[in-house]
């Protein structure tokens, strides 16, 4: 990489003003969360806040809503994600690893799934769940998200497996490993960036998810994050502005988080196959 | 390897579906411990002789009208407690409808919900799964307590009646008095004084209207005042269906004012990205001088978050007037609101006399909150209201009976999609008046018939 240094100081600059259009945004509607209430009537909407406030968030918290969406939201975040990850690397270790003579045609199936729209299962979706009565419970957000996460992470997995050689996994059994251990204890291990990128990439789509949200849930108590939101939506499309903001700060913050902390594992992850560790 | 192949499949599917079946159990603890077996929200539940009844409710269920009901409700509930209405609803409006129309399809229509009589309405009535509201109000004696506009907004085309207005709204421009005093202004009585006023703002360096461009419906409203003057509802009745063109001198004054008052500047700047927040809030800010919106928003004219400077200091006037208009001065745009219809299956004699108790205690408490109900009830000057409020109040009573249709609730779906998204252009400039009058026939050519049929 023998960039003189003119061409470094353009990349500098390039990369400084995506940035900014990047992350402005977010910026924006966290600083707007500190506005108070006449700052929205009556200055530019890009201006600072007349005086930092943390009404908004207070009454965010009055409203008192939010603590159970937050926690509705983890529950299923951190559920699908759990079994997400489960069943695609297993899956996708025996759809590579073990050469059964219908790998190649059960990988078809499962990436039919991707062709799949989330609009046309959701009647069927809803009177099966309505007759086995999981209807209006968190349960019945979990099942389909993990059967739509399925596809491109079992796609995931096939692809970094190729990349673990056999001989390794031999050796392990030579040494009387099973099937089970050779997974547990060489395969799992090993795709830790890949289970890194599934985890984030499948938590955003997670994170966000408002369609099943939306028409599986009937009670406030089993509400997620972003059908929560819509709490802010009075009628004719009237909207306190404040309280929104810290309301998508406050559900905004964890995804960053997530990004912040993995960022480095999920670009390895997504690039390369088998860099270990 | 091979040899094992089998009965690995064997043994991973086992324990895959064993996990499935914990996860199922341990993923679902935070579901309430409400949930009666069948898992049906709209039907009596099997606690001990409680009947529960759903009201999905496309207002937000923060809204005068929802938190008025819900409140007569549980009064009623005091005295028949079988009785338990839940409510469920949100205020934005596409994600209402996605839900409405999963839960219909699902056979889990609920006890009542909000509908405007359109098309899908219609195709329930066909199905007879609805109400007949008209003749429940004559039965219980109650078709003569409401404003006749009110329940005419609610009729289908052939007079039939299924939804229950819980809101009456008119329309008219706000106005900021201090303003229009200083610049010598009268609120304007004809569109050509209408222009003028604009104009004069204008030059003195004020917005003249604060429009909200996002949502579409208002920038549409001002599409259509001009042919409402001019023919009444006659011309979106027939342009609808293609037997009028927008090339017809109604569709073009309308189409032409819009295009002037955008390309002129008297819409605010960045109109099109302006929400309904926003729009009130600059008007409220003393930034323009006028701005157009129902008599929902009276009590934020008159609540104590103003400054000083604004607070009584908010006039109204009426829809201008033009020289040969075929309607009258106290015509406009008036509407009662989304109504409320009720499921037939669902509706058995609790729910009967639930109705008749809610018609008889809703108009004095939803009035009582500042708004203005359906029913022929008003307030005197004892209750103590800000002086905005009687005036609307006035106007209210002395409105026509004539009412301009919202052109949304006419066209065809994918016309209306198209017109919502063009005309804040043709306000831009980017069309002419020609060239829109042509785009919108070719559309309403293209997807009328399929629609109307």
């Amino acid at each position: 990489m023998n960039y003189s240094r003119y061409s470094k100081a353009f990349l500098a600059v390039i990369s400084f003003v995506l940035l900014i259009i990047q992350v402005y945004p977010l910026i924006w509607v966290f600083i707007s969360s500190f506005k108070a209430p006449t700052d929205f009537s009556s200055s530019n909407p890009l201006s600072l806040p007349s005086r930092f406030t943390f009404e908004n968030y207070l009454s965010v918290w009055r409203k008192g809503n939010l603590g159970t969406y937050f926690s509705n939201s983890l529950i299923v975040a951190v559920t699908t994600i759990a079994l997400v990850i489960l069943f695609s690397a297993m899956a996708a270790f025996v759809i590579e690893k073990m050469r059964f003579k219908w790998a190649q045609s059960v990988l078809f199936l499962f990436l039919c799934g991707i062709m799949i729209p989330i609009q046309v299962v959701l009647i069927p979706l809803f009177i099966l769940y309505n007759k086995t009565g999981i209807i209006n419970t968190l349960t019945s957000l979990i099942l389909p998200q993990v059967g739509f996460a399925l596809p491109i992470s079992i796609y995931l997995f096939v692809s970094f497996y190729k990349y673990i050689s056999n001989e390794i996994m031999e050796a392990a059994v030579m040494d009387g490993c099973g099937i089970y251990q050779v997974f547990w204890r060489m395969i799992f291990p090993l795709s830790r960036n890949t289970i890194v990128t599934v985890v984030v990439m499948n938590l955003i789509f997670i994170w966000n998810e408002f369609i099943f949200a939306n028409t599986f849930i009937h009670d406030l108590s089993s509400r997620t994050l972003p059908v929560g939101l819509m709490d802010y939506i009075g009628q004719y499309g009237l909207t306190d502005w404040g309280a929104t903001y810290a309301a998508i700060s406050i559900t905004t913050i964890p995804t960053m988080l997530v990004y912040f902390i993995f960022n480095k594992s999920v670009i390895s992850g997504m690039t390369a196959g088998a860099t270990k560790g | 390897m091979k040899a094992y192949g089998k009965w690995l499949i064997l043994a991973l599917s086992l324990i895959v579906l064993t996990a499935l079946v914990s996860a199922c159990g341990g993923g679902s603890n935070t579901g309430s411990a409400a949930e009666n077996g069948s898992g049906a929200p709209a039907n009596a539940g099997q606690k001990a002789g409680k009947k529960t009844y759903k009201w999905f409710v496309a207002r937000g269920v923060d809204s005068p009208p929802a938190v008025t009901v819900k409140e007569i409700a549980d009064e009623f509930s005091k005295t028949h407690p079988e009785f338990e209405l839940v409510l469920e609803g949100t205020g934005d409006r596409p994600s209402y409808l996605q839900k409405l129309r999963t839960l219909i399809a699902s056979n889990e229509m609920p006890a009542m919900f909000d509908t405007d009589p359109d098309a899908y309405a219609s195709k329930l009535v066909e199905k007879g799964k609805l109400v007949d509201m008209k003749k429940l109000l004559q039965d219980l004696g109650k078709y003569d307590a409401f404003r006749p506009v009110a329940l005419q907004y609610q009729q289908f085309a052939d007079g039939s009646m299924y939804t229950l207005p819980i809101e009456y709204g008119i329309e008219v421009f706000w106005y900021n008095i201090k303003m229009f005093k200083d610049l010598g202004l009268e609120p304007p009585k004809t569109f050509d004084e209408f222009l003028k006023v604009a104009e004069t703002l204008k030059q003195n360096g004020i917005t003249p209207i604060a429009v909200d461009g996002k949502d579409k419906w208002p920038v549409l409203r001002y599409l259509a005042f001009e042919p409402f003057r001019m023919t009444g509802n006659d011309f979106i009745e027939n342009v609808k269906q293609g037997k009028a063109s927008f090339k017809d001198p109604a569709g073009m004054a309308g189409i032409k004012l819009v295009h002037e008052l955008g390309t002129k500047g008297y819409f605010q700047q960045g109109f099109s990205s302006t929400d309904y927040t926003a729009a009130r809030d600059l008007f409220l800010a003393g930034k323009t001088g006028i701005y157009y919106m129902g008599s929902w928003e009276t009590m934020n004219f008159a609540n104590d978050k103003l400054s000083a400077e604004i607070k009584d200091n908010i006039g109204f006037f009426r829809l201008p007037m033009m020289d040969g208009a075929k309607t009258a001065e106290n015509d406009y745009f008036i509407n009662s609101g989304i109504g409320v219809a009720f499921n037939q299956d669902t509706f058995d004699d609790t729910m009967k006399e639930f109705v008749k108790f809610l018609l008889e205690k809703y108009p004095e408490a939803y009035t009582k909150k500042g708004q203005f109900s359906p029913f022929n009830y008003s307030l005197d000057q004892a209750q103590g209201m800000p002086e905005v409020f009687y005036k609307i109040q006035d106007e209210i009573a002395k409105s026509g009976s004539v009412f301009a249709v919202p052109w949304d609730t006419r066209l065809d779906p994918a016309t209306n999609e198209l017109l919502g998204n063009e005309l804040n252009a043709l306000a831009l400039g980017a069309h002419t008046p020609d060239d829109f009058a042509d785009l919108m026939d070719q559309a309403i050519k293209e997807n009328a018939p399929k629609y109307f049929k």
